[in-house]
């Protein structure tokens, strides 16, 4: 059975070149490209990663979205990755390093994401089965 | 909106700086007396003139004790202060006039001071002309009572007063002192509103300049998105569709990768200087550079290899600690880095250095570069300035990256200095104080 991932990231190109990505390494992958409606579809299809984008329409949508999704008994063990723009420029992410209890994603990747380092922060963060 | 003009520690400062005059003329005015004395010159009053200064050095003590020892709180407060001061002056020096000729004593001249500082102390106009009119109350009061003989006249020449003489003094003191203060007052008013003036266009620059960082950050997130999609796109295309692309047609995707990169990283420089403004400023924390660096030269190494560079790093030895943001330091030392590997030709050295004397810590990148003209090396730490022979060199670039760096190491209490011979390469050295 080959690992589900869903990508919830408004940029269509984007998507569009982490599913290429992600596809031409066996994975099966769905996407949405609104936080709410991810949600619903995350809940019923229970893929095996999320890449989330930290900034849909709102600055801080994805990290919304990532709060309900660790709040939902159902669905808070599904590995997180967000893809952030904001970090580099800001340091934003040493401050969420720092506190890790606030932590609600595994990891972040930082905008243009190689394919390389896409597909290997990917593998780390599956979970083992 | 009203500013008020005074503070009130301001006026606290003001009503001290009183305080320390009355010290200077009580010795000044003990000076005059002893003065008089000694050359014998009337028959003054010597001990009513001596109990004048005495009581005026006694509640003078007690004032500046109080100043001294109770906070400033109300503005309100202040005034009444500057008030007393002046009215209790002005009763002292009517009686120091009396005892030293009335009208004829040069000491009415001082009434004018006080005229002075109320128009300048003063927020409203009228409150500088009740004073100017105490103090001609004061002075026709004394003269009359004295020309009635209700007060003796102590005078040296003339011991009966002539009307005519006390009224032409007395209208010449009108004039001048209702002059001065109307003077005073007009002079006041305009420094008050040119004040007020360039107050007001202040904060409109302020926030103009805090417009134009948002519209600059604005525009840079947005420009940045498609620019990441073009970018993410070609990745696809050469690292994971296994297509089989003819050479030229992988060149030509090659070359406009590089541009993304190129015109991302200018982005960031963009962002970068959007926020430079302290709002983003972080804690300080104990960074020890020693440790941090290698982790940052391990990054370069390949971009550094790809042109055939080395990269040089000495052993770090200082394995010494010391408040800095974490952020600017990252930020400063990989800028340095990637410009020295960027201006340096293939086949070039690029060597990373630190050192510590008793007062700094120093990090100093070098590079075998194209170098930097002579007369541009203080240019190139300008907004948008590149040199010359950078340009020609790299055809991309904003020219901001130095004038951010620089910033920053300021921010954090350093300073960089520049070396550098055109055609042998160029030395970044910057340095931070240990504290």
């Amino acid at each position: 059975m080959p690992k589900k991932i869903m990508i919830i990231d408004d940029d269509i190109d984007l998507v569009e070149t982490m599913r290429i990505t992600l596809e031409s390494d066996g994975y099966n992958v769905i996407d949405s490209q609104e936080g709410q409606k991810g949600l619903k579809i995350l809940k019923k299809e229970k893929p095996d990663l999320l890449i989330l984008d930290v900034m849909m329409g709102a600055l801080d949508e994805g990290f919304h979205v990532a709060y309900q999704i660790r709040n939902d008994e159902k669905i808070k063990d599904i590995p997180i990755l967000m893809i952030t723009a904001v970090g580099a420029q800001t340091g934003f992410k040493f401050d969420m390093q720092r506190d890790e209890d606030f932590l609600p994603v595994n990891e972040f990747i930082e905008k243009p994401i190689n394919p390389q380092v896409l597909l290997d922060t990917v593998k780390r963060n599956l979970p083992v089965a | 909106m009203k500013h008020s003009f005074y503070t009130p520690n301001s006026l606290r400062r003001k009503n001290l700086w009183l305080v320390n005059l009355r010290w200077v003329s009580s010795i000044a005015l003990l000076i005059f007396i002893l003065v008089l004395f000694l050359f014998k010159l009337e028959n003054y009053p010597y001990s009513a003139l001596i109990s004048i200064v005495a009581v005026l050095i006694i509640s003078n003590s007690m004032l500046h004790f109080y100043l001294k020892k109770r906070k400033p709180k109300y503005l309100r407060t202040e005034e009444y202060i500057v008030l007393a001061q002046i009215v209790v002056d002005y009763i002292l020096l009517t009686a120091l006039i009396h005892f030293t000729g009335g009208i004829d004593s040069p000491l009415h001249l001082i009434y004018l001071f006080y005229i002075i500082i109320a128009s300048v102390i003063f927020e409203k106009k009228y409150q500088a002309f009740i004073i100017a009119v105490v103090a001609v109350l004061l002075l026709s009061m004394l003269v009359l009572m004295e020309y009635w003989q209700i007060l003796p006249h102590y005078s040296s020449g003339v011991k009966v007063y002539n009307i005519s003489d006390i009224v032409l003094a007395l209208s010449v003191f009108y004039v001048t002192i209702f002059t001065s203060t109307y003077i005073g007052v007009t002079l006041m008013m305009r420094h008050k509103k040119v004040k007020n003036l360039i107050f007001a266009q202040n904060e409109e620059l302020e926030k103009a300049g805090k417009e134009k960082m948002l519209f600059f950050r604005f525009v840079s997130h947005e420009l940045k998105s498609p620019i990441i999609a073009v970018q993410s796109s070609i990745n696809v295309v050469l690292d994971v569709m296994d297509t089989n692309l003819k050479p030229k047609a992988r060149d030509m995707l090659e070359r406009g990768r590089k541009r993304t990169v190129q015109m991302i990283d200018i982005l960031k420089d963009l962002v970068s200087l959007s926020y430079e403004e302290k709002e983003e400023k972080h804690e300080p924390e104990l960074v020890v550079p020693c440790e941090y660096i290698p982790e940052v030269v391990d990054y370069y190494r390949p971009i550094a290899e790809e042109k055939n560079i080395q990269l040089i790093e000495t052993v770090c030895k200082q394995r010494i600690g010391f408040q800095l943001d974490k952020f600017v330091f990252e930020k400063i030392f990989t800028n340095l880095i990637s410009n020295a590997v960027r201006y340096t030709p293939n086949g070039g050295k690029v060597t990373i250095k630190t050192d510590l004397d008793d007062n700094f810590w120093y990090l100093m990148i070098s590079d075998t570069g194209i170098g930097i003209p002579k007369e541009e090396q203080k240019q190139i730490f300008k907004e948008f300035y590149r040199a010359r022979n950078a340009k020609i060199f790299e055809a991309v670039g904003t020219g901001l990256g130095l004038s951010i760096i620089k910033k920053m190491v300021k921010q954090e209490n350093g300073e960089i200095f520049l070396k550098s011979k055109i055609g042998k390469g160029s030395t970044f050295t910057v340095r931070f104080p240990l504290k």
